[in-house]
């Protein structure tokens, strides 16, 4: 099984230089303010295994595709952003970089091996990352909600999205096949045919067949087993002495058909303009609401920001101080308040589509080469006036439904449109007295008129049948759609619903493990389908004391037994999913969480996933000091976040690290920030030793008692030396050396940092040393403190007992 | 006796390697799908613009041959 050996990331999301996790297998806490950049880590590992961020912009795209958000803002374009990660199966090692090659962000991943891409791609098979996000959803969400939420947990989201794709396109193979109106335009070559062979034609066969005993008035000897014959037939039975007629009879008989099409579409189009108008007003009328849809997406963008990279509490519009998952509360109520108004904003926006569509497929008719032909004679004149009328009335409606509703609907008028078909009907009444007469003057030439026959015959049949080929086509369209959609929802419900089947057990024992105090009975789960039969939520029923199947979950369970059973479905699928990785990132999961709750999720890590490498994140301080006290006896490694604008976030390092580094420069005489080093290092080391002594310091909140310095601190242990009369006194003189060191006892030294010699620094180093030697034990390198203390001898010693002083409680 | 529980991706990939043979579906469109699917490109408007060119390659193809 996988388990991690070391992170490394440069200018990755919150890190700007570098930050280095060295985990050699074991599990990690890690503790950071909110917005330290803890979840930097977090991205990495998803971004190094499963190529995107599923909750950074474009997830469903490839991680290069969010490669500007992945980098680094304050990166230099020239510099890479990379990931870097070993495990404990070399062969998997690799570093992924993003780099910005001419304008576009390219990412690339060193490991080329088929191991390495065979290992990736189980990732995607893996439950490896549970973040606060997707408990927070599955917390306050609806049933459908809680659906989407649970599946995200499990690693499902792939599968609610690839079915709304599939779904989105059966609706829209439908309506485009509706709104391109082949039923009528079919029906309409079809009348042609009737017209011109006075006989119903369905198929070829029957068409060849109709126009060769139409030949045989003519006794032309010519043998007619295709289409093509057809198409090379024509030229033959033109005649030049009629020609001109022929072609206008073609001409005016066709122009006649596009009248006679117009006069049926036209009621249409009146009626998609009058709805849409109708719609428009309505908005215009309640301009409040429509701002107040306005008002929507800044909601929903601004619930975007705050749900996810956004730590404050404090409302980013006003600044004002709010909690956070209030404030993410609020803007969610706000958002499903507004449902009224974008289902009236769903009638406008069909209104509109109708509206466009009609007057697409109209201006598509009316801008065509038919309607262009200009014969010079009077008719033919008359008709473009006509088409071009009509096209600019319907090119108003056109630009009338473009209106965008956010710019004002009060100030864009919609004014009032009609096609007038008067003029249509009129024409359609002189053509047809110009075709009898063009056909009284072609009487006796029986080859011009079955020319004629033919030849619009001919093309209806051919329009005919390619429009009918589209109409199947579409009608193929659907029905794959409709069965490959059928068969995805029940592949989505056997899913959800074997998970359920298999796992009610493990998710009721992790549950009951976080609520040990029996309030809820077994949990049961049941998937709930809507009348579509499509997978509509999940329904969560318990006994809670003594009454029996309570639903919904919120009725009775607090947002942490909730929070738990957010936890208890990841956790289910760790164990039931994870077969290749043996290692799971929690990032911020206990922040719903009371602190019952994060004491017994605590034990259940430790106790149920010992075998797993945990790299658990957390901003809850009270939760991380429980936490860090029991899993550093469990050889986990324990690091703290932080971030500063020179560095972005990075990891503090840790006593031991510090003081090798500080040993490693005065080696290699390296003055580079050594001074600082050791002013860091005596801080570290005195607030760690203060606190074993239990020195008592004056009361601050947490963030200022944080920022104590070495003065503060020395003085304090100073205080509690004297206070014991500690012999040998003299011995005691090393603190006295160190406070009243310029460089760290003042606590101006540690802002203004004074320029210090290579030898006043190994002076400073020396009395470090020396004041290491009073309270650490060379033998067992603990420290004394108060937790080794010796009520029978009353003293105060290291671990081992080597290093100790008489102490008074 | 439990089953195996399969994850969302062998479930997805089990599922696109199935379509085709699905009764009375059309296999030109099928093989659409099962293809962006399999270049991770199935997105609404990649599938819309998929079965649009699919669409005007079976009115236009067909139509020469006539």
């Amino acid at each position: 099984m996988v388990k991690i050996k070391q992170i490394e990331l440069h200018g990755f999301r919150g890190v700007l230089n570098d930050l280095t996790l060295d985990l050699n297998n074991r599990s990690a806490l890690i503790y950071g303010d909110n917005a330290s950049g803890k979840s930097s880590i977090t991205d990495a590992v998803e971004w190094f295994l499963l190529d995107s961020v599923e909750h950074l912009p474009s997830a469903q795209e490839t991680g290069s595709k969010q490669g500007q958000a992945l980098r680094n803002v304050f990166l230099k374009e020239t510099d890479s952003s990379s990931v870097k990660i070993l495990f404990n199966t070399p062969i998997l090692d690799s570093e992924k970089i993003l780099s910005i090659i001419k304008n576009n962000v390219e990412a690339k991943q060193n490991n080329k091996t088929g191991e390495f891409k065979e290992y990736v791609a189980s990732c995607e098979r893996e439950s490896l990352i549970l973040r606060h996000k997707n408990l927070l959803d599955f917390i306050s969400n609806s049933k459908k909600g809680k659906q989407d939420a649970l599946f995200e947990i499990l690693g499902y989201s792939g599968i609610t999205k690839y079915y709304v794709i599939l779904r989105k396109s059966l609706n829209a193979t439908k309506k485009q096949a509706k709104n391109r109106g082949l039923d009528d335009l079919i029906s309409t070559q079809k009348e042609k045919l009737i017209t011109q062979l006075h006989t119903v034609i369905a198929t070829e066969e029957q068409f060849l067949d109709t126009i060769r005993k139409l030949l045989t008035d003519i006794i032309f000897d010519e043998s007619i087993n295709s289409l093509d014959d057809i198409s090379k037939l024509l030229p033959k039975l033109q005649k030049p002495a009629n020609n001109d007629l022929v072609v206008e009879k073609i001409l005016l008989t066709s122009l006649k058909d596009a009248m006679d099409s117009l006069i049926k579409r036209i009621p249409n189009i009146n009626e998609c303009y009058n709805t849409f108008r109708t719609a428009f007003a309505a908005f215009a009328s309640e301009y409040e609401e429509v701002k107040q849809l306005l008002l929507g997406n800044l909601l929903e963008n601004g619930l975007k920001v705050i749900d996810g990279e956004y730590k404050e509490n404090t409302c980013p519009l006003c600044e004002n101080d709010i909690d956070r998952e209030q404030l993410i509360a609020r803007l969610r109520d706000r958002i499903e308040s507004l449902g009224t108004i974008r289902q009236k904003k769903k009638r406008y926006d069909d209104a509109k589509s109708d509206l466009s569509v009609s007057t697409t497929e109209l201006l598509r008719l009316l801008t065509s080469e038919l309607f262009k032909k200009d014969m010079n004679v009077e008719l033919s004149q008359k008709v473009i006036a006509v088409a071009t009328l009509y096209s600019a009335t319907i090119k108003q409606m056109n630009t009338a439904s473009a209106v965008e509703l956010s710019a004002d609907p009060l100030a864009a008028a919609v004014p009032e449109l009609e096609v007038d078909s008067s003029k249509c009907i009129g024409l359609v009444a002189e053509l047809n007295l110009r075709i009898e007469l063009i056909d009284s003057l072609l009487a006796s030439d029986k080859t011009s008129q079955i020319y004629i026959q033919i030849k619009l015959a001919f093309d209806a049949f051919t329009e005919m049948f390619k429009l009918q080929k589209e109409r199947s086509q579409f009608e193929r369209m659907v029905k794959t759609l409709k069965l490959i959609t059928d068969e995805y929802k029940q592949m989505q419900k056997t899913i959800i619903q074997s998970f359920l089947d298999n796992f009610s057990d493990e998710i009721d024992g992790y549950y009951q493990f976080m609520n040990p105090d029996g309030k809820v009975g077994k949990i049961r789960l049941s998937t709930i389908e809507n009348e579509d039969e499509e997978l509509d939520g999940l329904r969560i029923d318990y006994d809670f004391l003594t009454l029996t199947s309570v639903s919904p979950p919120q009725s009775l369970l607090s947002e942490s037994n909730l929070n738990c059973l957010g936890l208890a479905f990841f956790l289910t699928s760790v164990k039931s999913l994870n077969s290749k990785n043996a290692f799971i990132i929690l990032d911020d999961v206990v922040s719903s969480f009371d602190t019952a709750h994060r004491i017994r999720f605590a034990d259940l890590l430790i106790e149920q996933f010992g075998d797993y490498q945990l790299l658990v994140l957390t901003h809850e301080q009270i939760w991380y000091n429980h936490f860090s006290a029991i899993v550093k006896k469990k050889n986990w490694v324990v690091k703290t976040v932080k971030w500063t604008i020179e560095k972005g976030s990075f990891l503090t390092p840790s006593p031991e690290g510090l003081k090798q580094r500080i040993e490693n420069k005065i080696v290699e005489h390296n003055e580079d920030n050594l001074g600082k080093d050791i002013r860091e290092y005596v801080e570290m080391t005195g607030k760690s030793l203060a606190q074993g002594m239990e020195v008592r310091l004056p009361f601050r909140y947490n963030d200022t008692n944080e920022e104590r310095m070495s003065y503060e601190i020395l003085t304090g242990i100073t205080s509690v030396i004297n206070k014991q009369k500690l012999t040998p006194t003299g011995e005691f003189d090393a603190i006295e050396r160190l406070i009243r060191s310029m460089s760290v006892g003042n606590k101006d030294s540690h802002d203004h940092l004074q320029k210090l010699t290579f030898d006043d620094t190994l002076a400073l180093w020396k009395d470090v040393q020396d004041f290491e030697k009073l309270f650490y034990c060379i033998s067992c390198k603990k420290a004394i403190a108060m937790k080794y203390y010796d009520q029978v001898g009353k003293i105060i010693r290291c671990e081992c007992g080597s290093l100790f002083y008489n102490w008074k409680k | 006796m439990k089953t195996e529980i399969k994850s969302a991706q062998d479930s997805l990939d089990e599922f696109f390697l199935r379509i085709p043979s699905i009764d009375g579906v059309d296999p030109k469109i099928v093989a659409k799908i099962s293809q962006l699917y399999s270049d991770k490109k199935l997105t609404d408007s990649n599938l819309t613009n998929a079965l649009h060119e699919l669409q005007m390659e079976e009115i236009n193809g067909k139509n020469k041959t006539n």
